[in-house]
């Protein structure tokens, strides 16, 4: 707000008009000075100004100027005080209309400077630490400072900054730094950057490919876990994405797709059911993103799909298909049947070897002898030795894997069911009943190879001249056994062949029923019955070799199994007679 | 001194999470594990950087 002052102007007419003329131009500017700060102008620039402006229509036509403003300004001293310059006279007033106070009284008593430094002082340790925000005593890396040097200058400054004042301060910083650089030596201190996961202590100042080398187990399990529980993340297989980036498959799309499987009725690929049932192109830009969705989507919906592949062959099938292949026995029966392969000391080792072949690099192939129970439930056993050439599944709860076996000697391509076993269910292989009865027999010997994808397999055998033998067979209408003849091509083992000539006792029985079937020793005893030989005191004699291809007739059994049997003491009418051949005997 | 536990960051999987928006296809654990490495590096170095 500004101030208006009333003066009462001294002098004649023409000197009050030049000293109120002075007063205004001095106070227009110093507007912005405090009421009481002196305004100081020479005589020199007012006589400039009056000469160039002539601000003033003087009554006696005065053209002295300097003589005029000095008596004027001298005359009205209540107003301004007169002090001498370099340059000679200098004129003074304040903005009250009234010279500056000289003497005694402190003109910066009140000024802006003065009221924000009032009540200042050096800060404490205490409050030094307040001002950084830390509560408590902090390591001596991080507080080593010189104390005498301001908080807020980084050490490095002192030596750039060089105050105009107090050089005593600047030369105390600069001493302190200087003494106390060796001690702390922050800068130069590595810093230690290593970090646990688990027992793993791992350094973070390596380079990322060289701690991916060494440490990228820790951290892959550290991160699944993160992932699993982090619901910005989905998963399938081995795979991740982001949950809210997926496309969405509406309740029509996925009844396309099932039908689509349905109509074609065997395990289709992600790839087929995206350009086929899905009609969209294989090679857009979002392929990878609809793949990922489609496997994603499809493997949530559980109720009417089902994966059924491998981690390079994505193929689903839905929860109305049927098995492939038609076995004699129910799938859960034969599963069953097949749980003496959860135990290793049963589950014999078939011999897998390294696959011959120009192009059979790292592949590896499997010897088998068919048995009449594989042969007419399209199985094969898979134990543990089998197990390593078999392809791993994508998903932890996976029950099966589709398996293509190639049949090149008939130019033929067979679909099979890998069944992985769990609980007291064995694993093995289904589906192959077609394979098996249009090309081998019970007793056949073929090799299974691996093929270029962990689920493709080939099965070879040498071709024979053809052979007919009159072979066991079952007869559904009458359910009873007979012998019929058979024309076959490929090698055989004698001992599985079951011919007429040494199973005939069967022709015209029944099978085994089903309360036979679940007892070993019972099997075993009609075994011994149809390939033993009668010894003088009643009892029966026959090797394991020729005992095992008879038990494997009704339900599915390996040499160990069979010898475990015999040697157990559980049935003491079996006895091992000769371990170094394999002789059990049977005493009734 | 005894290393600190390595935790798993927000604004580290946030950074993956871009990695993975911006490739726009799925990526396996060996992959996202090999991102992840780098990107806790580059943060520490950051950090002790300043």
């Amino acid at each position: 707000m500004a101030i208006s002052v009333e003066i009462q102007w001294q002098g004649t007419d023409d000197q009050k008009a030049v000293a109120s003329t002075v007063y205004a131009l001095l106070t227009a500017r110093a507007r912005f000075f405090a009421d009481d700060a002196p305004i100081r102008q020479s005589l020199a620039h007012l006589q400039g100004f009056f000469e160039k402006q002539h601000p003033v229509e003087l009554q006696t036509k005065e053209t002295n100027y300097p003589e005029l403003i000095e008596t004027s300004l001298t005359l009205n001293d209540h107003v301004f005080a007169r002090e001498q310059g370099e340059d000679g006279p200098v004129f003074v007033t304040t903005k009250r209309g009234t010279p500056p106070s000289a003497g005694g009284e402190d003109l910066t008593a009140h000024s802006f400077k003065t009221r924000f430094f009032e009540g200042a002082h050096e800060p404490s340790e205490d409050e030094l630490k307040a001002v950084r925000g830390v509560a408590r005593e902090m390591p001596d890396v991080i507080m080593a400072y010189p104390e005498a040097v301001h908080p807020v200058f980084p050490l490095g400054i002192p030596e750039l900054f060089e105050p105009d004042e107090e050089p005593v301060l600047a030369d105390v910083a600069e001493r302190v730094v200087v003494e106390e650089q060796p001690e702390v030596q922050p800068e130069t201190q590595p810093a230690d950057r290593r970090v646990r996961i688990g027992d793993v202590v791992i350094d973070l100042s390596e380079n990322a490919n060289s701690i991916a080398q060494k440490h990228a187990g820790p951290f892959k399990e550290l991160l699944g876990k993160y992932l699993d529980e982090d619901f910005r993340f989905v998963r399938f297989g081995g795979d991740y994405y982001i949950e809210d980036r997926l496309e969405r498959l509406s309740k029509g799309q996925l009844r396309d797709i099932k039908d689509y499987i349905n109509e074609r009725g065997e395990p289709l690929t992600d790839e087929e059911l995206i350009s086929d049932a899905l009609r969209r192109p294989l090679q857009g830009a979002d392929y990878s993103l609809w793949r990922f969705t489609i496997n994603y989507r499809l493997g949530r919906e559980r109720k009417d799909f089902r994966f059924v592949g491998t981690a390079e062959d994505r193929r689903w099938a839905t929860t109305s298909l049927p098995p492939i292949g038609q076995s004699y026995r129910k799938p859960s029966e034969i599963a069953q049947d097949y749980r003496y392969l959860t135990d290793p000391e049963l589950a014999d080792a078939d011999p897998v070897t390294p696959a011959s072949g120009a192009d059979a690099s790292g592949r590896l192939q499997l010897r088998h002898v068919l048995t009449w129970y594989e042969s007419e439930n399209g199985v094969l056993p898979v134990g543990p030795a089998t197990q390593l050439m078999m392809p791993v599944p994508l998903l932890e709860d996976q029950p099966v894997v589709i398996l293509r076996i190639q049949d090149p000697q008939n130019f033929a391509t067979h679909m099979a069911e890998l069944r992985l076993g769990v609980g007291n269910r064995g694993t093995h292989i289904a589906g192959l009943e077609e394979l098996f009865q249009s090309t081998l027999v019970p007793g056949a010997i073929f090799t299974l190879v691996q093929g270029a994808n962990s689920n493709e397999f080939t099965i070879e055998y040498e071709r024979q001249a053809a052979q007919e033998s009159r072979l066991l067979q079952w007869d559904d209408r009458r359910e009873r056994w007979f012998f019929g003849p058979v024309v076959y091509e490929c090698p055989v083992d004698p001992s599985y062949l079951l011919s007429e000539e040494r199973v005939g006792e069967l022709n015209g029985r029944k099978r085994a029923s089903d309360s036979e079937r679940k007892r070993p020793d019972v099997l075993l005893q009609q075994a011994f019955e149809l390939v033993g030989e009668r010894g003088t005191d009643g009892s029966l004699t026959a090797l394991v070799d020729d005992l095992t291809p008879v038990m494997n007739i009704d339900r599915p059994f390996s040499r160990s199994y069979v010898e475990s049997i015999v040697e157990s003491g559980q049935y003491p009418q079996f006895t091992l007679e000769d371990p170094a051949i394999g002789l059990a005997a049977y005493r009734p | 001194m005894e290393p600190e536990e390595l935790r798993i960051e927000e604004a580290d999987i946030r950074e993956v999470v871009d990695r993975l928006v911006r490739v726009g296809a799925s990526q396996t654990l060996d992959t996202l594990t090999d991102w992840y490495i780098g990107i806790v590096v580059q943060r520490v170095s950051g950090e002790q950087g300043r």
